[in-house]
């Protein structure tokens, strides 16, 4: 930059190659946070920790449900080929209404933090060879970012179901369109049993 | 050196200050990058992950669920007592409760530093929940407020506690954790 040529008829060259250094080092930057995935201006939905917390919470939701029987009752809460209030083999598409056993524990744990799930129920069919599933809740598609966690939850033949109980698993199960048939046989005993799975995501 | 130059001098001022003002907004900008991996608050965020899960799964737990796993329901009679101030020999002998230091001692019971600030409330719908009793309700919080400019972690966990006098069954709680 300070040798000098001789003769010398250069002019106003500094300031162009000042620009082009500049812009050098700005477009590095903009590489640098583009290239990253996580960086104090990108959303938080990618944190670690926030995702963790979505899925300790929702460990604890079926844990402490299950627990109380209130995850049970959500499951029998099923009448006319639907979930109670929910519109047909579609699940709820939002947080459950007041009558629902997991209204509470929804609104704790997901409701008032602006976090978006998913219940879906997994049950066996054909004695056992498939496995057939209906969603309770339905938000949406999860992001890259959702955390999940699961519970098994035994049905017995004599749990009533519908929106007043008012119906037996094992006897009006299959006739009354409950969305899972018995496992094996008749199902007085043991009806079937299901896997409750929550996908939490941050929206 | 010849005469037929032109603007060197102010040329020169302009280019170095744009070139200085560039160099040094990227060395101010490089370190708030690499923020997000720095681990010196990853402890903070672990004090406080471990110490919800000591709290809802042993100390204030059921002692009939007590070691079965990730279990979060409470003990009405131990969370009571580590709120009210019941001395811990009294909680074990009446309601086999776990845990060996009250709310008034935090740091005792989740074996942390005095130099780390803990603070504990337990909620519902963003209010602090307060736990009935016959002798009147106690508020489920302990310690102090975090301080307002430093960095304070927080880890919650989604409980349950079922008042033996309330007929409408369990009721859902938010339990929460903050270091600092």
């Amino acid at each position: 930059m300070f040798v000098e040529h001789l003769p010398d008829d250069r002019g106003q060259a500094h300031t162009l190659e000042a620009f082009t250094a500049a812009l050098l080092l700005v477009t590095g930057l903009i590489f640098a946070t583009q290239a990253t995935a996580v960086t104090p201006l990108s959303a938080s939905t990618s944190n670690q920790h926030v995702e963790n917390q979505a899925e300790i919470a929702a460990q604890d939701l079926l844990s402490t449900a299950d627990a109380s029987g209130d995850l049970e009752a959500a499951l029998l809460y099923y009448d006319n080929g639907s979930f109670v209030g929910a519109a047909d083999g579609e699940g709820y598409a939002g947080l459950p209404p007041e009558s629902h056993p997991l209204h509470d524990p929804l609104t704790e744990a997901f409701g008032d933090r602006q976090i978006a799930f998913d219940i879906d129920v997994y049950y066996p069919e054909d004695g056992g060879n498939e496995t057939g599933d209906t969603p309770m809740v339905d938000m949406g598609s999860p992001t890259d970012n959702a955390a999940t966690a699961s519970v098994r939850v035994a049905l017995y033949g004599d749990d009533r179901f519908g929106a007043d109980d008012q119906h037996v698993l094992s006897e009006d199960g299959p006739g009354r369109g409950y969305f899972a048939d018995p496992a094996d046989g008749d199902g007085e005993v043991l009806y079937t049993v299901v896997e409750v799975r929550i996908t939490a995501w941050q929206m | 050196m010849s005469d037929d130059r032109g603007q060197t001098v102010l040329d020169f001022v302009v280019g170095m200050s744009v070139f200085l003002v560039a160099v040094g907004f990227t060395f101010a900008f490089v370190p708030s990058l690499l923020e997000p991996y720095a681990v010196g608050e990853g402890a903070t965020v672990i004090v406080a992950e471990r110490g919800a899960a000591r709290l809802a799964e042993s100390s204030l737990a059921e002692p009939s669920f007590a070691g079965t796993g990730s279990t979060a329901t409470l003990s009405h009679a131990c969370t009571l007592a580590f709120f009210n101030g019941t001395g811990p020999e009294t909680a074990s002998e009446e309601s086999d409760c776990a845990w060996t230091a009250n709310a008034d001692d935090l740091h005792a019971e989740l074996g942390v530093d005095d130099l780390r600030g803990l603070n504990l409330t337990v909620t519902q719908h963003g209010a602090i929940a307060e736990l009935n009793s016959t002798d009147g309700s106690v508020a489920m919080r302990a310690g102090p407020a975090p301080p307002g400019g430093t960095s304070v972690s927080s880890a919650s966990r989604i409980v349950t506690i079922d008042d033996p006098e309330d007929p409408r069954g369990p009721e859902t709680y938010r339990l929460t954790l903050r270091v600092w």
